[in-house]
């Protein structure tokens, strides 16, 4: 630009006066230039060591504008002290070589603040070769050096903290090779291989399940076409814990190079879940069973009472014979009775219920089985009929003694009771261990039921399912009182006529043998 | 037992033998003519319906008092069995469901039921059979009881709150 308009001025034969003026102009728009680019421009005599700087050169180090005659010592004086050393061994290098040079440096301004410049330099020679003047230009990037700095800082913040947090973080490029992972992601890994993984690794390639390969490589598609989402899954592998994985696509160009994937350990907030649902579920199954317990409580104390009150209305009736009178009264006893032993009845299931810190003591199931199979063995009709016990797997627990002999009592009660007709009667009691329960098992060849029909009525109170067998219904009933109770849950499984297994199992009890 | 044609019939379900015989007490002694036939099992009950309901013709409805809390066939499932009968087998019963249990979910389960007529609670007693009785002969004619001094008392019955459910 400056070239052009010269050639023109030129042309037009303008006066010298008149070039001067202009020259003077363009020396203004020069200064402009550098003050707003912050850059300023410096020559340095090497013969006088008298050096002159441009204006925006003295504004940069916090000078007047108009102190732009300085010296080579002047100018160290700016330089921080830290660099100093480097400053003096850069410039005699650039004496000595004579080369173009390019370097960072940080001055103190002259209000004490930090500011960071960057120069190059070049040196003009002689005709003899040698150097007779430096000249160069100063920019001020303190601006560009702070972000910088900033940046550093936060790299290395995100950095510490991408590698802090137990979060599984990586990223997989579209050919599932991994881009960078953080430390928490290269440990789990570790653990699970043996051997690190590195940028590059092919992520099918890993040493985690089959099924779990074919499943991330299914995420990662989904990312890789476009969708961002979250999957909360349970893992068995290096141990039981449930995640949180969430899927990124990563958008170079408009294009997907890849996802940025995250996982976050929930089996915390899984275990609480999963407790709440239990205890929910558990709630709504006790409140059921007192709706249950208060309809059947409404109809069986009802019903004695209800056949008392007619047979009083029939005795009041005139036409009634002597005998037909009697008669009344014997039903009214009978009737009374039934209503009494209702209440007896209920009397139990409330102690049982109430009953949750009775005491406790070590009880062996060989010596319970011995007890109650004594029962039934004696009578007459036992000679078809077998009772067997295994105890192997567990000898015992720590239990409400009476509570668990009243369960013993009522099962192998119920197998006696429903036995096929014409077959020997098997009844096999056993113990087994199953992580940290306890689980009896009570197996008959008897006559079963139709859960399907009458599943969710097995346990119910004064439910019957065998109407040519007497029983009020109340033993499986009292059984379950018993088993939850004491800790347990009781389930069954049957067929007509095929037998029927009830499986006892008591969480977390204290698995001592003795 | 043999199917009297004239009397009004009466069918009583329920498990319960003694509840049973109060009840057939009750009846016969406000409805003297009646013939009164009772079932412990609610499939009997069914069958013998199916089988004598071509001898109700022309007769008035048969009352069925049916229990509601039985083991096996329970009053609810009986009057799912009977409510895929024929309607002209249906309309020569009229069914009121009784409980002894003084639950409010068997009286609205009852009431919402179109097939039952009426629910009540045990015990069965003589004003509830005139109110029956009332009932029916709204719309049919019961001669043996319009005669009968029984109606009288029968009327006054119902100045109760029908039926004191």
């Amino acid at each position: 630009m400056l070239k052009q308009e010269g050639s023109t001025y030129g042309k037009d034969s303008m006066s010298s006066k008149c070039i001067a003026l202009e020259a003077k102009s363009v020396e203004y728009r020069l200064k402009e230039i550098e003050s707003i680019a912050h850059i300023g421009t410096w020559t340095l005599d090497l013969q006088t060591g008298v050096s002159v700087w441009s204006e925006e050169a003295c504004r940069i180090y916090g000078l007047d504008g108009r102190d732009t005659i300085q010296s080579h010592q002047s100018w160290l004086s700016f330089i921080h002290p830290e660099d100093l050393n480097y400053v003096k061994r850069v410039t005699q290098k650039v004496k000595e070589l004579h080369e173009e040079t390019a370097f960072y440096y940080r001055i103190l301004h002259r209000d004490g603040t930090l500011k960071h410049i960057y120069t190059q330099t070049r040196i003009e020679l002689n005709r003899e070769g040698l150097p007779i003047r430096a000249y160069g230009v100063i920019h001020d990037v303190t601006e560009q050096k702070v972000a910088e700095g900033k940046r550093v800082f936060d790299s290395a913040n995100l950095t510490s903290l991408i590698n802090n947090t137990n979060d599984l973080m990586w990223s997989v490029d579209t050919n599932f090779n991994l881009i960078t992972s953080n430390d928490a992601f290269t440990k789990l890994v570790r653990m699970v291989s043996g051997d690190p993984i590195e940028t590059g690794s092919n992520m099918l390639a890993t040493a985690f399940s089959k099924e779990k390969v074919e499943r991330y490589r299914k995420y990662y598609e989904r990312a890789f076409a476009g969708e961002t989402f979250t999957e909360i899954e349970g893992n068995e592998t290096p141990f039981v814990f449930w995640t949180e994985t969430s899927f990124y696509p990563i958008h170079e160009n408009g294009k997907i190079i890849g996802t940025a994937c995250h996982s976050r350990d929930i089996t915390e907030n899984k275990k609480m879940w999963m407790q709440s649902a239990r205890l929910t579920a558990n709630l709504i199954q006790q409140n059921k069973d007192l709706e249950q317990f208060a309809y059947m409580v409404s109809h069986n104390l009802r019903a004695p009472l209800a056949n008392i009150m007619g047979l009083c209305d029939v005795l009041n009736c005139p036409d009634l014979t002597e005998q037909g009178k009697a008669e009344m009264l014997i039903d009214i006893v009978h009737s009374s009775k039934k209503l009494d032993s209702v209440v007896q009845d209920l009397n139990l299931i409330l102690q049982i219920r109430n009953n949750t810190d009775g005491k406790k003591e070590y009880v062996s199931f060989p010596d319970v089985m011995n007890d109650i199979k004594g029962c039934f063995l004696s009578k007459s009709d036992s000679s078809h009929l077998s009772i067997k016990g295994d105890f192997k797997e567990v000898e015992g627990m720590l239990t409400i003694k009476p509570y668990l002999k009243s369960v013993f009592y009522n099962l192998i009660s119920n197998s006696v009771k429903f036995k096929r007709a014409g077959v020997d009667t098997i009844i096999e009691v056993k113990s087994e261990r199953e992580e940290n329960n306890i689980v009896l098992v009570f197996k008959d060849n008897g006559m079963g039921i139709d859960l399907e029909k009458n599943g969710d009525k097995v346990f119910k109170m004064y439910n019957r399912f065998h109407g040519e067998t007497e029983g009020k219904g109340m033993g499986l009933f009292l059984t379950r009182q018993q088993v939850e109770t004491l800790g347990g849950k009781i389930s069954v499984k049957s067929e007509v006529n095929r037998g029927i297994e009830f499986r006892i199992v008591f969480h977390n009890s204290g698995l001592k043998s003795n | 037992m043999t199917f009297q044609k004239n009397a009004q019939q009466y069918i009583l379900i329920d498990d319960d033998v003694l509840s049973n015989r109060i009840s057939t007490f009750i009846i016969k002694s406000v409805d003297k003519g009646s013939q009164v036939t009772d079932f412990t099992d609610g499939l009997m009950a069914l069958e013998y319906i199916r089988s004598n309901n071509d001898k109700m013709m022309g007769c008035p409805p048969t009352i069925v008092l049916l229990d509601i809390n039985m083991p096996k066939l329970n009053g609810w499932d009986f009057l799912e069995k009977f409510g895929m009968l024929s309607d002209t087998v249906k309309s020569k019963f009229k069914i009121f469901v009784s409980s002894a249990s003084l639950d409010a979910k068997d009286k609205a389960q009852a009431e919402s039921n179109t097939i039952v007529s009426w629910y009540f609670v045990k015990p069965l007693t003589q004003n509830m059979i005139y109110g029956i009785l009332t009932e029916l002969s709204s719309f049919t004619i019961i001669p043996a009881l319009n005669q009968t001094a029984d109606f009288a008392e029968a009327n006054s019955a119902l100045e109760h709150p029908k039926l004191v459910l």
